[in-house]
């Protein structure tokens, strides 16, 4: 069969472009999780090291460092300290292996504590006995390692959407049955995706819960028996911090020394929350209570005295770390249900008829009013946001002080096409305005072969129209994705003008009666490809924009029985 | 093994029509499920829709046999041939697991003929801003 159509041969262009694509998530994902995982696994190392006493130094003392340390030291929290270790003495500065970060210029907690401490005193450190150089003042919380999920996600997307490309089959090489029908191999795969993703949703959003929810609230239990110790408070304040979005953040920022079995320690924690949130009050109420009281106490854990904090109760703010519990519902549902939402997926695919959804409203008095496939309100509006967003984005960029003038030249490219969308809105706001047609047909919808008689009316001054045109339209539209993009194009295959006129009457009001070819092919839609019959009512006004309305129509096929019929008649025009 | 036909090596139906044939396979190992399978999809420039619209379940307790099915060609939609689209009737045998499947295209569409958009000049759009 001789056809149209020519089919293209980009299939394994495609499928090379797709693996090289989830390579590169499955590298960034693989190469983070190394790095990650080695500094998981070197403070998790650290606790089976050697316990030995350290004395506290002053920040001024210069260190030699060893040669495979590479963080550099502006980065990196410093706490010198001194230890002895099978008769050697050591100075070092780490405070965990993996090197608590500064982050914005302030220090981790355990920095910030310990830094609180005069030179001199006594704490404990962690030898490494392999290398008695190497030597750590805490063992850092392995909370953190929650946090390999997020590259492991990575990992896993990149590997499965790679493999999935590798071990699918070319098109032809499948049943069409199988890749469109409620087949149980589509089925069953469904299943397996939706699974794979509920357990993603759910994972993350369990170890987010327990990040920012769970753990703090089993710390604040477990700290209901820390011994309760007087302490003194050096500072207290609510800090603010200004967020990418422009909303400023609070944390709560104090030190206090305290005493324990005749060591002398300093803390920062006020309580177990997990840092800083938009809740400002609370926590003003609480610094002013920290000033205010004359015999402050601090709870100390008695088994690592170092450890310690101010209030054992949570934030008033502390339930919205159970917000991410959405993605752990979303997730657990996604999952138990994956067999029945894959098999409503795949069966829905099946739908035997594919027409378009009739755009009529049935008049009380007889026949049908017909809708615009895009009323000029809504091509006003949707112009109008998107010339707001580009013009938005890209004036800010263009209105950036100490911007270079190249980029500035470079941008001027995308100030001209924000000035054309805005030249689009003004173009449709003025459309708006046009006389309002009105257009009525007999019948709901068509059969092929069969005629349709409709009527016009206008309301507005429609003296301002100088000449109106009614065209019958039938177009192929079919959607494809171009790299990331989705593109649509069209062919029209009919496309005649049914009726015209330049009188002032007919123009307000008037009717026509057009007959759909019965050789033709019927309406169309599926998901990407559509066959679109259209009414189109072209209206000319001077230095205006002229009135132009499509009206999708619906053409069904022949009635059984005159399919075969009608192939003996001659074609209708 | 299979062989898969259909009554009379018949291609083109018309809507109503009965589109009926017979298979025979041998297989070695057992098959969950054998079904022929009445489809349509699309071919061309838009990422492919398609839909079973009829299945026939063939005894798949049966490592060799033969066995006939039949369907009733569907009103819509019509097999046709555009510019940016074509539309596509085919019988499918499958037997699942495995790779084993026949297809046969056929047509389905009024008197057996498919439909065959004509190419046309493409309209220029209308809409503008006439300052005469």
């Amino acid at each position: 069969m001789q056809r149209n159509i020519k089919i293209g041969a980009g299939g394994l262009a495609a499928k090379g472009c797709g693996v090289l694509f989830f390579s590169v998530f499955a590298l960034v994902g693989a190469l983070t999780m190394y790095f990650f995982a080695g500094s998981v696994l070197g403070d998790f190392k650290t606790r089976s090291w050697v316990s030995a006493e350290a004395e506290l130094l002053g920040q001024s003392e210069n260190l030699e460092r060893p040669a495979n340390e590479q963080t550099s030291d502006s980065d990196r929290e410093r706490v010198p300290f001194r230890y002895t270790y099978e008769g050697r003495t050591y100075i070092r500065d780490t405070v965990t292996l993996s090197g608590s970060m500064k982050v914005n210029g302030r220090s981790s907690e355990s920095g910030h504590r310990l830094r609180g401490l005069p030179a001199g005193t006594k704490v404990k450190c962690y030898v490494n006995p392999d290398k008695p150089d190497e030597a750590v003042l805490e063992h850092r919380s392995l909370t953190y390692a929650w946090f390999l999920l997020l590259p492991g996600v990575f990992l896993l997307v990149g590997v499965g959407g790679a493999f999935f490309i590798l071990r699918a089959k070319p098109a032809d090489m499948k049943p069409v049955s199988a890749r469109h029908g409620a087949s149980a191999g589509n089925v069953k795969s469904g299943v397996w995706t939706l699974r794979f993703l509920g357990l993603v949703f759910a994972l993350i959003g369990g170890a987010v819960t327990w990040a920012i929810a769970v753990n703090p609230m089993l710390e604040a239990r477990a700290a209901r028996s820390w011994r309760e110790v007087p302490c003194e408070i050096q500072s207290a304040r609510v800090q603010s911090q200004r967020g990418s979005k422009g909303g400023s953040t609070y944390r709560i920022e104090v030190v206090y020394h305290y005493e324990f079995d005749g060591r002398k320690f300093a803390g920062d924690r006020y309580n177990f929350d997990s840092g800083s949130s938009s809740s400002r009050q609370w926590r003003e109420d609480a610094v002013q209570r920290l000033k205010n009281e004359p015999n402050p106490i601090c709870y100390v854990n008695p088994d690592e005295p170092s450890e310690s904090v101010l209030s054992r109760e949570l934030g008033n703010d502390a339930w919205f770390g159970l917000i991410p519990l959405v993605f752990v519902i979303v997730g657990g549902a996604m999952f138990l249900s994956a067999r029945k939402l894959a098999g409503k997926s795949a069966g829905a695919r099946g739908v035997p008829m594919p027409m378009p959804q009739q755009r009529v409203v049935s008049l009380a008095h007889g026949g049908f009013e017909l809708k615009p496939a895009t009323s000029p309100k809504a091509a006003c509006a949707g112009m109008g946001c998107v010339a707001l967003f580009w013009n938005g984005i890209v004036w800010a960029i263009f209105l950036q002080p100490n911007m270079p003038t190249a980029p500035r030249i470079f941008l001027m490219i995308f100030i001209l096409i924000g000035l054309g969308l805005f030249g689009g809105f003004g173009y449709f706001l003025l459309s708006m305005f046009n006389p309002k047609p009105t257009l009525v047909a007999d019948v709901d919808s068509v059969q092929l072969g069969q005629s349709i008689h409709l009527k016009w009316r206008f309301d507005g001054n429609t003296t301002r129209i100088s000449h109106l045109e009614v065209l019958l339209s039938a177009k192929e539209s079919a959607t494809y994705r171009r790299g990331t993009n989705t593109a649509t194009d069209h062919s029209f295959f009919v496309h005649e003008k049914v009726f015209e006129t330049r009188d002032r009457v007919s123009i307000a009001a008037g009717s026509v009666t057009l007959t759909i070819p019965a050789d033709s092919m019927h309406s169309f839609e599926g998901a990407n490809n559509k066959i679109t019959w259209t009414v189109t009512l072209h209206g000319d006004i001077a230095k205006w924009p002229d009135v132009n309305l499509e009206f999708p129509i619906t053409v069904l096929p022949h009635s059984a029985g005159s399919a075969s019929a009608q192939t003996e008649a001659e074609p209708a025009t | 093994m299979i062989r898969f036909g259909l009554r009379n090596e018949q291609t083109t139906y018309q809507p109503g029509d009965t589109i009926s044939g017979a298979a025979l396979w041998e297989f070695t190992g057992r098959k969950k499920s054998i079904e022929v399978r009445l489809v349509w999809s699309t071919r061309g420039k838009g990422t492919e829709d398609g839909a079973t619209v009829a299945t026939q379940v063939l005894d798949a307790g049966k490592l060799a046999h033969t066995e006939t099915f039949s369907f009733t060609a569907p009103d819509a939609p019509y097999s046709f041939d555009g510019t940016l689209i074509a539309l596509i009737w085919a019988v499918e045998f499958v037997a699942e697991p495995g790779e084993e499947f026949e297809r046969i295209e056929i047509t389905i569409a009024p008197g057996g003929r498919e439909i065959v958009l004509p190419r046309i000049p493409q309209p220029k759009a209308k809409a503008g801003l006439k300052m005469g």
